[in-house]
């Protein structure tokens, strides 16, 4: 059964780096699960995938940014047991990373 | 320390006031657990020979809820869900991470329901949650993207929905609610049943919320005033003044500071959303026109009266017995309803009042008295199967009260009272009358006859015919029957069996037999039941009012309504986990066509009686139709694929040479049962050995052949092929109801109650209007 599985982008003290940090990080989730961003931080965020190859794919999750102010992105379904490393694709937050682990063991 | 102490008092007094079973470790799903009694918003009485009230608050809210993945509660996962909470329930309301169903409503036939509406969900903790477009992302689809599975292409995405669905008939704005008062014959219009509502969640400054519930509060006390004196409003201008200035302000607040395309405006403008997505422009519009408006910002008061039969006043009464209430909101019912956005409506009467003075004690009864237990089945999920690219398609557990197969105690020998509410949002529930409920060597077990469907009690007659011991029946989503249940005097478990499917012929279904809830009868030595509670017998039934007597007036207009899913296609690539999904998803119709709110597509005269023809062209689910404000009858039935209809030695044959044969046998006996939703009879299919229509023979059944490539739904097609070129025939099952369009002028719907059709177009939009007076006269 499909469960929704959410990743809050939380935004950490004025002047850190990186600017925000995502919560849960690693995100653990089941094939079938559809999963999405909260942006609570002030500024835009994109969640795009990184490959192994370290290319980027910004529009593997969704098609848009995610705006501030608590915007929430649409859902992405999971389908193989992979983990999948995320980075912001907007300039400059090129150090917010993040990953989801999916796998077949009852995610918490 | 003071209010450190205070703060473990109070969390030791609310634990301790928390059944045992809720004292444990969250998630749980286990099953077998007590069952739950769901808090109760009840009725405040009148004066003697007066109306009583029904005041309370429901809040739409959320919080992370035990979510049970399978039957056995296995994988049990604690997701966020959305909820109906009750506010003022007797007993409190608490949370205890079970997925309760929203607080029970009882009121009475007469009464006045006052209830104060609040969405005050999170937005932020749910995708697809906006209503018009979803922030310019898509062109107003909720949007779901997959990785793909093909090994060397896993580094890609695809968008799986929606595909070919559109706005505004397709699964969006999951957040924005309403409630439909299931079952309820009141106006449809302003501040009644009305559907048609968007009540928006209340904005949020941080952890404050707008409208804050005090400006709720004192501004509902007024107009509830109000009503009370003069009845439902017909005019957004007799609402209180400061509310309606207040929601013209939090509609141009939201229209500022909505989120499009990843930008977010400021309050007081300019808004970032094109004009056409806005709000407030639609209110604005509507309240012009003396339309009564769309949308509300955080919460709405509904206040209508449950007419008393009157034949000086109504041509209809509100009928006693087990209603409901859900979420209703165009797009989102499926989720929301799956979430558990559904609760129980119990409207008494002297239905109720008979039945308990059949079974009160008293000194030769002794430890008599009828038990009640309001059951509300739920087929619980927090996301949907169409925006999962690998789901299987397989349906969500059945719980009961938000438990999967809850123990009910019972004493032996005694009857008790059960209102059962099918609130899936998709399956049925067909309980069966002739599965084993036990292992043992004994013939004892738990019986039932029922006495009321979707909150009409039966005629006695049918309590006799249709409500024979442990008849079984089938309630399709939406569907409700009420039930006494008699306990054996041999102690022991006993498994309620029911069939959880989307079928007309659950007799003819592979589905399994499951266990819907187990009766433990225990002995009490305080409570002996003796004599034994029997069964009542037809004599002693509660007396039929007069309004529910068979429909015999002259029907004024007939109409023809075809449900049907095309293409013959279905979703396969999908459910079988492939992705990217080929082809297209079938499309819910009705007469070729979605939902528009631009069309009325049925329009009837008030204080009419019509007879409706509802049939299906769909092979493989009995599409549940639905219609809002007025019960109706069903007085003929045709089942295609019933063994009598696929007998060509049998009358009832149903010849796919011979068109004329297609029908019932005959009328259904007298008297009729009352529905407010009643599965269509799913149709038959033959595949014929022709290549072209006009190649099939007879010609007589030419309008009825499709020939197409079509996909394979129910069984794997060999490799590599995923459709096949065939001629069907379609012989469609049908039934026809006479109903009484009377009371109440206005706008509702028609629907199918598998929700996710109705969300992606199966439905209509109809409409009460005045008689026209003639302006011509015969003398």
């Amino acid at each position: 059964m499909a469960i929704e599985r959410r990743i809050v982008i939380k935004p950490n003290a004025p002047g850190a780096s990186p600017r925000v940090t995502f919560d849960p990080n690693p995100l653990q989730a089941n094939p079938s699960d559809q999963i999405f961003w909260t942006n609570n931080d002030t500024q835009a965020h994109w969640p795009g995938r990184k490959n192994a190859d370290g290319t980027i794919n910004a529009t593997f999750f969704m098609s848009n940014q995610i705006a501030p102010g608590g915007d929430v992105s649409p859902v992405f379904s999971t389908i193989v047991n992979d983990t999948l490393t995320y980075i912001c694709t907007i300039a400059g937050h090129q150090n917010e990373t993040g990953s989801i682990v999916i796998s077949t063991t009852p995610a918490p | 320390m003071r209010v450190l102490l205070s703060t473990i008092v109070v969390l030791a007094t609310i634990f301790a006031a928390l059944p045992a079973d809720t004292q444990q470790a969250l998630p749980n799903c286990a099953p077998g657990r007590p069952l739950l009694k769901v808090p109760e918003i009840v009725r405040t009485a009148g004066g003697p020979g007066q109306p009583g009230r029904l005041q309370g608050t429901i809040i739409l809210t959320d919080e992370q809820r035990s979510l049970a993945g399978g039957t056995g509660g296995t994988p049990c996962n604690y997701p966020q869900l959305r909820y109906f909470k009750g506010v003022d329930t007797t007993p409190p309301w608490t949370s205890t991470g079970d997925p309760l169903p929203g607080p029970t409503l009882r009121a009475r036939v007469g009464d006045l329901v006052q209830i104060a509406f609040l969405n005050q969900v999170d937005v932020r903790k749910f995708p697809n949650t906006l209503d018009q477009d979803l922030q310019g992302k898509t062109a107003g689809c909720d949007e779901a993207r997959a990785q793909r599975q093909k090994k060397d292409f896993q580094n890609e995405s695809v968008l799986i929905y929606p595909r070919n669905d559109s706005y505004p008939d397709c699964l969006h704005g999951s957040s924005t609610a309403n409630l439909h008062f299931h079952g309820t014959h009141t106006t449809p219009s302003t501040t009644g049943d009305n559907v048609l509502l968007y009540i928006r969640p209340a904005l949020r400054e941080g952890d404050k919320l707008e409208p804050s519930d005090d400006f709720v509060k004192k501004q509902f006390a007024d107009f509830f005033k109000w009503c009370e004196a003069n009845g439902s409003p017909t005019q957004w201008e007799q609402m209180p003044a400061d509310w309606r200035k207040r929601q013209k302000e939090l509609l141009k607040l939201y229209d500022d500071t909505a989120p499009y395309r990843g930008e977010r405006g400021q309050p007081g403008g300019p808004s970032k959303l094109p004009k056409d997505m806005q709000l407030s422009p639609v209110n604005d519009y509507q309240i012009d026109h003396h339309v009564w408006p769309q949308y509300s910002i955080g919460a709405f008061p509904h206040c209508f009266r449950l007419p008393a039969y009157d034949p000086a006043k109504v041509k209809m009464g509100q009928s006693p017995g087990t209603h409901w209430y859900h979420a209703h909101k165009h797009g989102s019912t499926a989720l929301n309803v799956g979430n558990g956005m559904t609760g129980a409506f119990v409207i008494e009467g002297e239905y109720d009042d008979s039945l308990r003075n059949y079974y009160k004690a008293t000194a030769t009864h002794q430890n008599w008295g009828l038990e009640e237990h309001v059951l509300v089945i739920q087929q619980l999920s927090s996301g949907l199967n169409l925006l999962s690219a690998a789901n299987k398609g397989n349906a969500a557990p059945l719980s009961v009260n938000g438990r999967l197969a809850p123990v009910v105690t019972m004493r032996p020998n005694q009857v008790a009272f059960w209102r059962i509410v099918n609130s899936n949002q998709r399956s049925f529930v067909q309980f069966r009358g002739d599965a084993p409920q036990h292992n043992k060597n004994t013939k004892a077990r738990v019986s039932w006859r029922q006495t009321a469907q979707d909150g009409v009690q039966f005629d006695p007659k049918n309590y006799t015919r249709v409500g024979a011991p442990n008849s079984s029946f089938n309630l399709a989503a939406a569907n409700r029957a009420d039930i006494l249940v008699q306990a054996p005097a041999a102690e022991g478990d006993y498994n309620i069996p029911v069939m959880a499917t989307v079928n007309d012929l659950p007799d003819t279904d592979p589905s399994p037999i499951t266990t819907l809830l187990t009766v433990r009868v225990a002995r009490d030595n305080a409570k002996i039941i003796d004599p034994p509670m029997p069964f009542m017998d037809e004599k002693d039934f509660p007396k039929l009012p007069p309004f529910l007597k068979d429909i015999e007036e002259l029907i004024v207009v007939e109409r023809h309504l075809r449900f049907d899913t095309t293409p013959y296609s279905d979703r396969s690539h999908v459910s079988r986990g492939l992705v990217p999904p080929k082809g297209t998803m079938p499309l819910h119709q009705i007469n070729d066509k979605l939902y528009s709110d631009q069309v009325v597509d049925q329009t009837m005269f008030l204080d009419t009686v019509e007879a409706w023809k509802i049939s299906n062209k769909t092979d493989n689910i009995a599409h549940p139709f639905h219609i809002h404000i007025n019960p109706f009858q069903i007085v003929e039935l045709f089942q295609p694929n019933s063994k009598e209809a696929m007998d060509p030695n049998g009358p009832c044959y149903a010849d796919p040479t011979k068109p004329e044969t297609w029908r019932a046998c005959g009328p259904l006996p007298q008297p009729w049962v009352w529905w407010d939703t009643f599965s269509i009879p799913t149709s038959r299919q033959e595949v014929l050995p022709c290549k072209k229509v006009e190649d099939c023979e007879p010609a007589a059944i030419r309008p009825h052949v499709t020939c197409m490539n079509f996909p394979v739904p129910r069984k794997e097609p060999p490799p590599g092929v995923d459709i096949v070129f065939q001629c069907r025939l379609t012989i469609p099952g049908y039934f026809k109801f006479k109903s009484r369009f009377v009371d109440f002028t206005g706008q509702y719907v028609i629907h199918c109650h598998i929700l996710a059709h109705e969300d992606r177009g199966m439905m209509e939009l109809v409409q009460v209007i005045p008689k026209p007076r003639s302006p011509y006269s015969h003398h």
